[in-house]
């Protein structure tokens, strides 16, 4: 019998359930009394950045780029029904989605829970992939991947990501390129589903209504249990360093798209919660909308409101990126660097502190409503090894003495590079 | 102090929960309407005032309000302290909108936060967040009969930027100028920005007015979703209005033509590797949301989800557009195909497009495909309930309506719809413009250094 965990946050009134079933699948299930919809998401740790297949003390294969999106496309076909068809008969609404470090397959219900469930355990189960339907995909990403080349906001980001990494496959489209598609064939696919998509490697989310014994019950009756198999991410030996500072692109665009990008390097692969929070904590201090950068921007019509930042970190990458629309994309970058020396010199002043991080955890609450977002959150809590409720307990403990340590060691102008997409006018 | 009518709509419903769960309507009086969802299902509420006013005249100086309202106030003057305050009031969201709904343009300020029961030092944030909004609506940063010259300049800048900026969203932007063609003699074909020419010209002393008239003359729809103080918040709401001098409502009517005459062709080039294709059609209806159940079916068969025809035929089957639906605009009676694709398949893309609706119109249309959006409508539609957004939205959708109709009822009248009924729809859509958007590069050039 599978053993239940539950876990509790008092504050917020709510629980979820924690399951290892005896497959190896983790089960995470949130149940939220009163709410009409329910919500699955299975998902494998497996994305773009997995471009090797290796399995303990075994050899390396290396992967073309774009073949977990291209395994993402291919498994909702069957032999019979498609699962989309499939899901049409229920009415649930289906989808599926892949990331730098993860593959998940989803859908959202108001009726019939059980039913969708076992439509979602059986199609990820149950691959089916021919020379020919392989072939046909092969155009219809190649249309996905030209479409996304006309994206200004798609493209200002890979070429930053571009001028930062030498190695690390973060820097290539999610979807690949048109040449490294054509090299995956059906049995490459099959070869990457047996190795990614062991029971052992993955995690079914389930948030809305819903209960752990409606989960289990469909999971005991559908999940097949098939012999572990260990996967290993190789070291991407990504150099600390930089490939080079700036890059600009000419697109048909009438305002300037630019992404800022400060690479970090780390001895461990991943960034654990708390660095990931203070890291925000100390962007919001920065260049965060009640800071006195932003306001100046704005003021000199430097940025718009579409300007952001992020702590873009996954397996083996972190690099802090601020994006945004400029007319003088550089006097935007000139001035966040500036903003950050001047910061590190004086200090982050802590009623500062004190409200950002009252914002974070306000923010953090409003996570709380959304289903698809709960769901999501379980399984990116889980890729990361923490629970979900942690970071709501963490805030208190955070300070503003670790907020400046941070901003010390991180935010390197030595390692940062600008990208820039502009029209021909600007160019 | 205006007294309320009681409850027109009290619709109870059978979820669970402690608090009320159920749509509340008070017409406060003609120009003043309330709508709220009691629950504490949510960890956090909304509460948005939206203000309508007609589509007609300078759209720029009332398109600018709520971002001008939203970014100070007298007890907050500017930027910075505006958004301390709400970094203060744990993150609440204080966000500007404006967009078209019809012919109506509807100025919209709402407030995200948190509930009280998260408060870390017992605050009251549903009341401290409502006077924020009150006084960012009713006391602005004005004097002399003015809005501070500065901010409206910032304020100018990023609204010219934002009219930039969707030029470079090529899918909005081809749709953008479809419509403007297609609507060239309706008030539609407006932009919910205003001009350029208009953004341009505002002036402190202009926006000082506007604000006024749009005190005066707008319809106010109070929406109120989750665990707030409805009562309170009413209350507030209603002693700020009541000091409102002269307050006459101007409503707009929105021109719906049930038929196109000959399709209009138009299109640009521009250097991007795809094209996007866009088509409008008239629904064969006379009035904003008539025969909304039937169209609304027809425009999901059509064009909806993954088992509609232009998704499984001209998308999947063909591989001719790498997206290719269809969106029905109820409140000005349109419905607009888009789709992605390749230069050279357009023509074939649009052929394919009509020709699937011919066969709906020739017996095209199952019971089996029927049944298949019947639920997935119902899904869609009972899942308005999860989140405060979607309720929200969901009074949003109906801002323009006398009459309010609860998500169960459209279910309702969604599921009765029939294969004849999809079938007239089918029959009564005519195609009124074809806009392309050439692409005509292989991609642009990098430049490095």
């Amino acid at each position: 019998m599978a053993t239940v965990t539950e876990r509790r946050h008092e504050r917020l009134g709510d629980s979820y359930f924690e399951v290892k079933h005896e497959t190896g699948l983790t089960i995470l299930v949130y149940p939220k009394p009163g709410y009409s919809t329910s919500y699955a998401v299975i998902g494998t740790n497996y994305g773009s950045i997995d471009d090797a297949l290796k399995e303990e003390g075994g050899t390396e294969t290396v992967l073309p780029w774009g073949t977990a999106h291209f395994l993402e496309h291919k498994l909702f076909e069957s032999e019979e029904l498609d699962a989309f068809e499939r899901f049409a008969e229920t009415g649930a609404s289906a989808n599926a989605y892949t990331s730098f470090d993860r593959t998940c397959y989803l859908f959202s219900c108001s009726s019939d829970f059980a039913k969708n469930l076992e439509i979602l355990l059986d199609f990820v189960q149950h691959p089916y992939f021919t020379q020919a339907t392989v072939e046909k995909e092969q155009g219809i990403i190649g249309q996905e991947i030209r479409m996304y080349l006309d994206e200004p906001g798609w493209q200002v980001l890979f070429n930053l990501l571009r001028c930062l990494y030498h190695r690390h496959p973060v820097k290539i489209d999610i979807a690949g390129t048109e040449e490294s598609i054509a090299q995956i064939s059906a049995d490459l696919l099959y070869d990457c589903y047996r190795h990614f998509y062991n029971l052992n490697n993955m995690v079914l989310a389930c948030a809305g209504n819903v209960t752990v014994d409606d989960v289990l019950e469909v999971c005991d009756r559908l999940l097949e249990a098939k012999p572990a198999v260990s996967v290993e991410r190789p070291d991407k030996e990504e150099p600390a360093d930089i490939v080079q500072p700036y890059i600009a692109q000419e697109f048909p665009v009438t305002l300037p798209s630019f992404a800022l990008g400060f690479k970090e390097t780390h001895d461990t692969p991943n960034r654990t919660l708390r660095e990931r929070m203070l890291t925000d904590l100390v962007l919001d201090c920065v260049a965060g909308e009640t800071s006195p950068l932003y306001e100046r921007l704005l003021r000199e019509g430097l940025i718009d409101n579409g300007f952001g930042y992020e702590y873009f970190c996954g397996p083996g990458y972190a690099t802090v990126i601020f994006e945004g629309r400029s007319r003088d994309p550089e006097a935007v970058a000139e001035a966040v660097k500036a903003e950050i020396r001047a910061l590190r010199e004086t200090g982050i002043p802590p009623e500062e502190f004190d409200r950002v991080r009252k914002m974070n955890y306000g923010q953090s609450i409003m996570g709380y409503n959304d289903i698809d977002g709960l769901a999501n959150s379980l399984i990116g809590a889980w890729l990361n090894g923490a629970g979900l409720f942690e970071e709501l307990d963490l805030y208190p403990e955070l300070t503003v003495e670790d907020a400046n340590a941070a901003l010390q060691r991180q935010l390197r102008e030595e390692y940062s590079a600008l990208s820039v997409v502009r029209g021909p006018a600007d160019a | 102090m205006l007294k309320y009518k009681k409850s027109d709509y009290p619709i109870p419903t059978e979820r669970s929960g402690t608090m009320n769960d159920q749509f509340v309507i008070q017409t406060i009086d003609e120009g003043f309407r309330v709508c709220s969802y009691e629950t504490d299902r949510f960890k956090t509420g909304i509460l948005s005032v939206n203000l309508v006013l007609p589509l007609e005249g300078n759209i720029a100086e009332k398109a600018m309000l709520p971002t001008l309202l939203c970014a100070s106030c007298k007890a907050h003057p500017d930027l910075l302290s505006m958004n301390r305050t709400l970094a203060g009031l744990y993150g609440a969201d204080l966000a500007p909108s404006v967009a078209k709904h019809g012919e109506n343009l509807v100025l919209r300020l709402s407030m995200t936060q948190i509930c009280d029961r998260f408060a870390l030092e017992g605050e009251s944030l549903s009341l401290e967040c409502a006077k924020l909004l009150c006084s960012a609506l009713f006391e602005p940063n004005v004097t002399n009969g003015a809005f501070d010259a500065g901010e409206v300049e910032r304020e100018k800048r990023i609204m010219l930027d934002r009219l930039e900026a969707q030029k470079n969203n090529k899918r909005a932007y081809a749709m953008k100028q479809m419509i403007e063609l297609m609507c060239a003699d309706e008030a539609f074909s407006l932009s919910a920005l205003g001009t350029e020419e208009d953004i341009r010209a505002l002036t402190p002393e202009q926006l000082y007015a506007s604000w006024q008239d749009l005190l005066r003359s707008a319809f106010v729809q109070l929406q109120i979703v989750g665990d707030l103080q409805v009562e309170a918040i009413t209350d507030l709401f209603c002693s700020y209005f009541d000091r409102v001098e002269g307050r006459s409502v101007r409503r707009g009517q929105t021109q719906v033509l049930p038929t196109a005459a000959a399709p209009k062709r138009g299109g640009e080039e521009e250097d991007v590797r795809q094209s996007k294709l866009v088509l409008g059609f008239r629904c064969g209806m006379t009035e904003p949301f008539e025969n909304y159940a039937a169209v609304r079916t027809f425009a999901d068969l059509y064009g909806g989800g993954t088992y509609s025809r232009l998704f499984l035929n001209v998308r999947e089957k063909q591989s001719l557009c790498y997206y290719c639906s269809a969106r029905f605009l109820g409140a000005k009676g349109i419905l607009i195909v888009q789709s992605g694709v390749e230069t050279e398949n357009a023509g074939k893309a649009e052929t394919e497009i009509l020709r699937q609706l011919d066969e709906m119109r020739e017996g095209g249309v199952t019971e089996e495909d029927l049944q298949k959006s019947h639920r997935s409508l119902r899904e869609y539609y009972l899942s308005v309930f999860d989140t405060p957004e979607e309720l929200d939205g969901w009074f949003y959708s109906q801002v323009t309506d006398d009459e309010f109709q609860t998500p169960e009822e459209l279910v309702d009248e969604l599921q009765a719809v029939t294969v004849d009924e999809v079938v007239a729809v089918a029959e009564a859509v005519t195609l009124d413009t074809v806009f392309l958007l050439k692409g005509t590069g292989d991609g642009p050039e990098t430049e490095e250094d």
